[in-house]
């Protein structure tokens, strides 16, 4: 179950040069972001949440597009 | 994802593991409906403006219970054997949150006025390193075409979403985030395939099966729906515009002009600029006037547009209306709903080939669209207007090709 406030964790992207692309590192905490959480229906009031909520799960993270 | 869904589920419901998904989309109410479609469950974070700065989709993270990552792009079978009966130490230093600027803040409160102002105010800054430039940029697109589709939406929005990203795209060539949302409105030729042609699948398998799928809150354009066009493959010929059965450019030439300012039109280019050689996603939109209570007048014929295109500028596909409507809108739907769409803008799309030996520089298309309107929804007069448009078509220098390396 979704617990609101959690906390997503992703790598900061620091500012760097064109074409390089920043990743988090196996081994190191993801940084935290929060993000809106996607409604699912039409009449669902925006939350917000991030992954640190899962703290003391093991967790997937799944980055996709529909496409 | 359907994959991990099916892998992951016997595991999750176990308890033993959470699966968290990330989209970034423009429209999260796209996701919402492939979910419900595929019956997947996971609670979604919502990135449509790629904050978290990652380069493709979809990438996969394994974080351990304390929030530490422990694999890029595992495998399946790693996580349901070995992932989940690891146990690892807690890290030295702990996550750090990452603050929400106030542009994202904006942008997910929908003040996206306030955040394409910001934006641009902080564009200004000419010592930007390149990646923010591309980041800022990015969010600008997303601000601009979430506005462009929210009801505060200015006429210039689409395009200069179009212009962002294309200027996103260009200061951070691998980024496929960027790069992607520009071929979803893009032309066919430049598209890695279809991307929203199962919408019309799920919205009737969802039905068929009673459930109600999820609403669309923005149209979907036809670009987004076509399908991608390679290099070499048979083309259809030019065509000027979509007819009405009966009308003629010469019979649509001589209806009389929109002088009472009953509609508007207006012309967006994907991308821009387009380089010479290459070919761009032309979208003819069509307004009613809000002030003056016009919709359009469907059972008279849908609206027409004609273009006139420079010497080296070819038409290389029909001027086709863009067919999908919102469920709610559907031809079978109530009253009000039948109004509510006939005040919603038309767009009629094409994709124009510019020869290779074009120079450089700002190209003029010109055209006229015909529309069927009527002057208020409670039976005020119905007429056919007509109304001219100009637009800049940009064209950049074609790539330089790579010559062959000698062996």
């Amino acid at each position: 179950m979704l617990r609101t406030l959690a906390a997503l964790t992703v790598a900061a992207v620091a500012p760097q040069s064109a074409g390089a692309q920043s990743s988090p590192s196996v081994g190191q905490p993801f940084p935290i972001y929060e993000l809106p959480l996607l409604q699912r229906s039409s009449d669902a009031k925006t939350r917000r949440s991030s992954i640190a909520a899962y703290r003391g799960k093991k967790l997937l993270l799944v980055q996709f597009a529909s496409w | 994802m359907p994959v991990w869904h099916e892998r992951t589920k016997a595991a999750v419901e176990k308890g033993d593991l959470v699966v968290v998904g990330v989209i970034q989309e423009q429209h999260a109410e796209r996701c919402a409906l492939f979910l419900q479609w595929k019956g997947i469950d996971w609670p979604i974070l919502v990135d449509s403006t790629n904050r978290v700065g990652i380069w493709a989709v979809p990438l996969v993270w394994a974080i351990d219970a304390s929030g530490v990552l422990r694999s890029k792009r595992p495998k399946p079978d790693w996580v349901l054997e070995d992932f989940l009966k690891e146990a690892w130490p807690e890290p030295e230093a702990p996550a750090r949150p990452v603050a929400t600027t106030a542009l994202e803040e904006a942008y997910d409160a929908g003040r996206f006025g306030d955040c394409i102002r910001g934006a641009r105010a902080q564009l200004k800054d000419a010592k930007l390193e390149t990646a923010t430039r591309a980041r800022l940029l990015f969010l600008l697109g997303c601000a601009h075409r979430a506005r462009h589709d929210s009801a505060a939406a200015r006429s210039e929005d689409f395009q200069d979403a179009i212009d962002a990203w294309t200027q996103a795209s260009r200061l951070a060539p691998r980024n496929y985030i960027y790069r992607r949302r520009i071929q979803q409105y893009g032309p066919r030729l430049g598209k890695p395939y279809p991307f929203y042609d199962w919408v019309e699948r799920a919205q009737r398998d969802l039905r068929a099966r009673g459930i109600a799928p999820h609403p669309l809150r923005a149209r979907i354009e036809g670009s987004e729906i076509a399908q991608p066009l390679r290099r070499g493959a048979p083309d259809s010929p030019a065509l000027a515009a979509v007819a009405a059965a009966g009308a003629t450019r010469e019979d649509d030439a001589s209806v009389p002009l929109d002088d009472g300012d009953l509609i508007r039109a207006d012309v967006v280019c994907a991308p821009a600029p387009v380089a010479a050689g290459g070919t761009c996603r032309v979208y003819v939109r069509v307004h009613p006037s809000d002030a003056k209570g016009v919709s359009f007048d469907d059972e008279a014929g849908a609206p027409r547009a004609y273009l006139e295109l420079p010497k080296g500028f070819e038409m290389r596909s029909a001027l086709l209306p863009n067919m999908l409507v919102p469920k709610a809108l559907r031809p079978k739907s109530s009253a009000k709903e039948a109004a509510a769409r006939a005040r919603m803008p038309r767009s009629l799309e094409c994709e124009v080939r510019i020869e290779s030996s074009i120079a450089p520089g700002p190209y003029e298309v010109r055209g006229f669209v015909v529309a069927n309107v009527c002057e208020d929804a409670s039976g005020g007069t119905c007429r056919a207007v007509r109304r001219s448009f100009r637009a800049e078509l940009r064209v950049s220098a074609a790539p330089k090709r790579r010559g062959r390396r000698k062996r």
